[in-house]
């Protein structure tokens, strides 16, 4: 980005406008090395009363096929619509080839190309680095503390390497449960015609409990200069500092196809690079799901065959020399009554548990 | 009675010295618009037959006896002019000349006679002298070449922030910029915010947009032929000016009287230690420089030699993170330079031609610094871009109605699109893109003839040769699919100077020109092929953007130029003209989605070519005389780009046309200048144009936690509209005082009332729930950018020493 600029130049959040186009399939999926890390979803945009949205597919049928002649049929996830899983067990083998099929309930039909399984690249080294002006933030208006997460690697040489990477946050957490315009009792935020529908009460965890957020922010890179070499600390995601208490990194590296680091580096390009004044410029996000009877149809999305390792860090940030930004809301314990214990909230819901994760001390 | 013959025999005396005595006729021929000294120029004087070519200060001397004499001047392009002259002792005479000849037709918005203007055949030629530039008003004191053209119609920024002009709808490297001869690949400073051209030094800048004279080629929308400055000043000048972000001096001054001067300019900015105050510049460094040195070589009356020499370095850093191909740095870095040398020989036949031959090297090479993050260690990318040229001109006056060049020009094109240096980084191997070699040889002729005072004809003739050469390896790929790695069928190598690809193709220019002594109407056609571009997938190019010779899978582009004008003068003060123009492109260069050409072997992969077509009108009206002056010119201009192709794939926008990256189609710009021609010289400019293309999502989609935005078409949606109102104040010579040292203040301010005009719109991630009350439910956020979204005040201090 032209960086003179600066001095004179501003940024503003501008209401965003819209050529929408309605009826627009999106077909994201992967098969993986690992067991119930391989899914598909599929979507479709429509506009509904002026807005857009993008509307969940649960009635397709979808197939991945391998070039060992299996098939493996996805079936639509009850609670997660739009989302299709194999069975329990279903895992990619590094020397089959991969190519999904999908059906959609008027008879239009849709292929991927076929993709092969990259072998997996381990990670060296996961590290965090503390620096106190970690990244600039527009809203703030100032440079922010945090960690940039690293991971090192030794890359393998006589073959081209393609990676991704996706990193989790672990967090021990106190509160388990919210309750607006209601208290929790037995299990269950009840409804308090007492308390405005704006009161919020929290309640503190009944039982150990960490959360679970999983980053992705379409990190990739081509081993196209790097071949054959040790990299050492390459930056993979940015962890600003909220709170003093101490997290679990936990780092994914992705082994991937060449088409699918292509169409993630773009992806990267559009959502996420997209600022400056010379950034690259907006383009169709062509990936390798097509629909054979009608090579026209605009169809977004990729399908491809990944592998995963793992690494972590801990970080306790007890003593680090700077001022916290903040987590946002102050927990709001519901006070004490006379007659009564408050409640506490077991360890429940999507991204959390009560296990203590690897990685934990 | 004594005293009577003695004053008798005193004026015999008297009579008989003048009876017979020779004296010294000094004859100086200028250019009629701008006074600037006319070197070469013929000048006859009969009875007597005396010829002589004036020298590079326009100047000739003649040795009479006393008597009446006719003199004539004449120069190639120029209206011939005679005198009567009465020779009674030594004397000095001046000769103005008037533009007239090698180009037909022309929109004159800078000037003062405007009768000349009418009656000088020329078409789309904007002519810019250097007091004209200096009446501009300018960024931050400084006044400059392309920000003055960029008031003018049909010229405008390929927005801001960008790194050159865009001319009626063409990007920005389909123009040719030259300096004194030689190419300039970034003509611009601080990413376009000012022209590399020394403000002290320029003596005259002519941008043709309409018909470009034959001996220009290789660009299809324009050509910027900047002059730098002759030396031929008979004692020491020193010129210079201290401003809040460069500060520039240049001095004019004979070495060997009457044979040898030397011009030089020098500029540098050095005041970026003021960014450490702001916390969002910490660490931000912003230098440039720039420097100019023109030496005039006069042995004999028949020679005249001239080098110049040019160098501009920039160095830009800024303490945000920068990616390229997955490495991540800490910090911006961009360091480039220009080095460009040139000589020039004129050697004058006889009084009516002369041969000018020049030799010329031009080199670009740009940096982007890759700091390591922790280590510190450099990782460098480099490239280079070198262009020599040997050009040799023959001119001939026939007479005062028909004047013809004749020339040859030889290119030779040395292009290093990319290198990568380790350094001591460890992880990073070192890697370079194999040169690009390719020569272009062409032959060319202009004739101007000049039947009748009504009627006045160019024609121009130019053929040009392209060769790609060896060494280089060409992919050759399944026609039935689109290019790409995996539809290779085979890799050929070529050895060292080995032709590969070769193009080539006449290219006639004409241009006609009938009127009266107040009206004239006039018509070009010109027809231009570019073998050099710069490719990049941004909305201007970066100076580190790739630049890419014509090869076997990328073909020169071609354009067909076709305008017609009316200029007239209204009443004494005021005049109006309009022009009319229309121009198709064939081998416009697109890029695919995601074009990413950094240290990319094979870049034909991410490039489509089609169809361009622009059109449009520009009208002005000014008044050129009295204390208050200016103008107001409007143009209603469109650019669109059509990349149709049998393979889906390969379709922009599904093969229909569309608006390019640089269509306008309204543009105003009003000048006001009150000059009470002592003291304070007051110029008002404001500018009004419609907002440039830019690309409006379809939807957007969640690709793991990222909201990604999709296209399916370019350039569906339209910024707002942009305007600017600037001021520039100069306090001239404050003390009154006739000095050798003359000061003058300047104070400026560019967008007086801070609009925040857009740069560019682009849709990226929400900043968590920040600006909920601008985005509403929308997935994405979209952000405006604007470069000077304040007003930017300036104050400099130039003088002037002699």
């Amino acid at each position: 980005m032209p960086t003179i600029f600066l001095v004179w130049s501003c940024v503003d959040p501008y209401e965003p406008v819209y050529d929408f186009e309605d009826s627009i399939l999106f077909i994201q999926g992967e098969v993986s090395g690992e067991p119930g890390r391989s899914s598909v979803r599929i979507q479709e945009s429509k506009e509904l009363l002026g807005s857009y949205i993008t509307e969940n597919v649960s009635n397709a049928y979808v197939e991945v096929r391998t070039s060992g002649e299996q098939t493996a049929v996805f079936e639509s996830v009850a609670d997660t619509l739009g989302i299709y899983l194999p069975e329990e067990q279903f895992m990619a083998e590094p020397d089959w080839e991969y190519q999904l099929y999908v059906r959609l309930q008027d008879g239009r039909e849709y292929l991927s190309n076929w993709q092969s399984q990259p072998a997996a690249v381990g990670m060296e080294k996961v590290s965090a680095t503390f620096d106190p002006e970690v990244r600039f933030s527009e809203i703030r208006g100032e440079f922010v503390p945090g960690h940039q997460i690293r991971v090192d690697w030794q890359d393998p040489p006589d073959q081209a390497n393609y990676y991704r990477w996706t990193y989790t946050i672990v967090r021990e957490e106190a509160i388990c449960q919210s309750c607006f315009g209601s208290r929790y009792r037995a299990g269950a935020c009840q409804d308090d015609p007492s308390l405005p529908i704006s009161n919020r009460y929290d309640y503190l965890c009944s039982e150990p409990c960490f959360s679970f957020e999983t980053k992705s922010n379409l990190v990739v890179q081509a081993d196209e200069f790097i071949n054959g070499n040790r990299v050492r600390d390459k930056e993979v995601g940015v962890l600003e500092f909220e709170s003093r208490k101490p997290v679990l990194i936990e780092v994914s590296q992705h082994t991937i196809s060449q088409e699918q680091f292509a169409f993630s580096r773009l992806a990267n390009e559009l959502g996420v690079e997209s600022g400056g004044v010379n950034a690259t410029l907006p383009g169709a996000l062509v990936g390798n799901v097509f629909n054979p009877n009608d090579p026209n149809e605009r169809v977004i999305g990729f399908f491809g065959a990944s592998s995963r390792t793992t690494g972590r860090v801990f970080i306790n940030r007890n003593d680090i020399m700077a001022i916290p930004l903040g987590e946002g809301l102050t927990p709001m314990l519901e006070p004490p009554a006379v007659m009564e214990d408050i409640p506490q909230a077991p360890c429940e819901g999507p991204n959390r548990s009560a296990s203590k994760p690897e990685g934990w001390p | 009675m004594w005293s009577k013959i003695l004053l008798i025999l005193c004026w015999v005396y008297q009579g008989a010295e003048l009876f017979g005595q020779s004296s010294d006729v000094t004859v100086i021929v200028l250019d009629g618009e701008g006074n600037d000294p006319l070197p070469l120029a013929t000048v006859l004087i009969t009875p007597g037959d005396h010829g002589e070519i004036t020298d590079e200060q326009g100047r000739t001397t003649f040795t009479l006896e006393k008597g009446s004499y006719n003199v004539t001047a004449n120069f190639l392009g120029y209206r011939e002019v005679s005198m009567d002259l009465e020779v009674v002792g030594d004397t000095t005479i001046q000769l103005s000349l008037m533009p007239e000849g090698e180009i037909l037709q022309t929109i004159e918005v800078v000037g003062n006679n405007v009768s000349d203007r009418i009656k000088r055949p020329i078409l789309g030629v904007q002519r810019l002298n250097e007091q004209q530039l200096k009446e501009l008003p300018a960024v931050m004191g400084e006044t400059d070449v392309l920000k003055g053209l960029q008031l003018l119609a049909g010229v405008s920024s390929a927005g801001e922030a960008s790194n050159g002009i865009s001319v009626r709808g063409g990007s920005i490297d389909q123009n040719l910029v030259l300096m004194d001869n030689v190419p300039i690949f970034n003509p611009t400073h601080l990413f376009g915010l000012f022209s590399v051209f020394p403000t002290d030094g320029v003596q005259s800048a002519e941008l043709y947009q309409g018909n470009i004279p034959a001996r220009f080629g290789g660009r299809v929308a324009s050509v910027l032929d900047v002059q730098i400055k002759s030396p031929n000043a008979d004692k020491l000048h020193l010129t210079g000016g201290v401003g809040l972000v460069s500060s520039r001096l240049s001095i004019e001054t004979p070495i060997v009287k009457d044979k040898l001067y030397v011009f030089a300019a020098a500029r540098a900015s050095f005041n970026d230690f003021w960014f450490d105050l702001i916390q969002k510049l910490k660490d931000t460094k912003a230098n440039f420089g720039d420097g100019v040195i023109k030496f005039r070589y006069q042995p004999t009356g028949k020679h005249i030699f001239n080098f110049t020499g040019f160098y501009s370095k920039d160095y830009y850093q800024i303490n945000l993170i920068n990616r390229f191909a997955g490495f991540t740095a800490d910090k911006n870095i961009y360091d480039y330079k220009t080095l460009n040398l040139s000589f020039d020989w004129n050697y004058r036949i006889d009084n009516t031609s002369y041969i000018q031959t020049v030799i010329s090297k031009a080199g670009y090479d740009p940096q982007i610094r890759l700091p390591q993050p922790l280590t510190g260690e450099e990782a460098i990318f480099s490239s280079g871009i070198d262009l020599y040229d040997v050009s040799t001109i023959w001119n001939k006056q026939q007479d005062s109605s028909l004047t013809y060049q004749v020339g040859l020009q030889l290119n030779y094109y040395r292009n290093a699109p990319g290198d990568l240096d380790p350094g001591n980084t460890g992880d990073i191997n070192p890697f370079s893109l194999p040169e690009e070699r390719a020569a272009e040889t062409s032959v060319f002729s202009d004739v101007t003839w000049s039947p009748s005072p009504q009627w006045s004809f160019s024609f121009g003739l130019r053929y040009a040769h392209y060769f790609q050469l060896g060494p280089f390896t060409v992919r050759r790929y399944n026609e039935e699919e689109s290019r790409s790695n995996g539809s290779v069928i085979s890799e050929e190598e070529y050895g060292s100077g080995k032709v590969i690809k070769s193009f080539g193709g006449l290219e006639p220019r004409l241009g006609m020109r009938w009127g009266t002594e107040k009206t004239a109407l006039k018509f070009a056609y010109a027809l231009n092929r570019q073998y050099l571009q710069n490719i990049f997938n941004s909305t201007t190019p970066l100076p580190t953007s790739r630049w890419k010779t014509s090869d076997v899978h990328i073909r020169p582009q071609k354009s067909h130029l076709l305008s017609a004008g009316i200029q007239s003068q209204v009443s004494q003060n005021f005049e109006m003209g309009t022009e009319v123009y229309g121009r198709l492109i064939d081998g416009l260069l697109e890029y695919r989605p995601g074009a990413d050409f950094f240290l990319k072997k094979f870049v034909e992969t991410d490039l489509l070519q089609g169809d361009g077509r622009t059109y449009g009108i520009e009208l002005n009206f000014r008044k050129h005389q009295g204390k208050n002056t200016g103008w107001i010119n409007y143009s209603y201009s469109r650019s669109f780009i059509k990349i149709q192709n049998d393979r889906v794939n390969d379709q922009i926008n599904e093969g229909a046309w569309y608006p390019s990256n640089f269509d306008q189609p309204h543009q105003l710009n009003a000048v006001y200048t009150l000059n009470d021609g002592a003291h304070h010289s007051l110029s008002l400019n404001f500018t009004l144009s419609s907002g440039r293309p830019y690309t409006v999502p379809n939807g957007d989609i969640k690709i793991d936690d990222v909201f990604v935005p999709i296209y399916f078409e370019r350039n569906n949606g339209r910024l707002p509209t942009y305007h600017r109102l600037d001021m520039s104040w100069t306090i001239k010579n404050p003390s009154l005082k006739n000095k050798r040292w003359v000061g003058e203040w300047i104070f400026t301010v560019y967008n007086i009332y801070g609009r925040k005009n857009a740069q560019n719109i682009y849709y990226g991630p929400r900043a968590g729930s920040g600006f909920g009350e601008v985005f509403k439910n929308s997935n994405l956020g979209a952000y405006r950018i604007s470069i000077f979204a304040a007003p930017v005040v300036s104050l400099t201090y130039q003088f002037k020493f002699s």
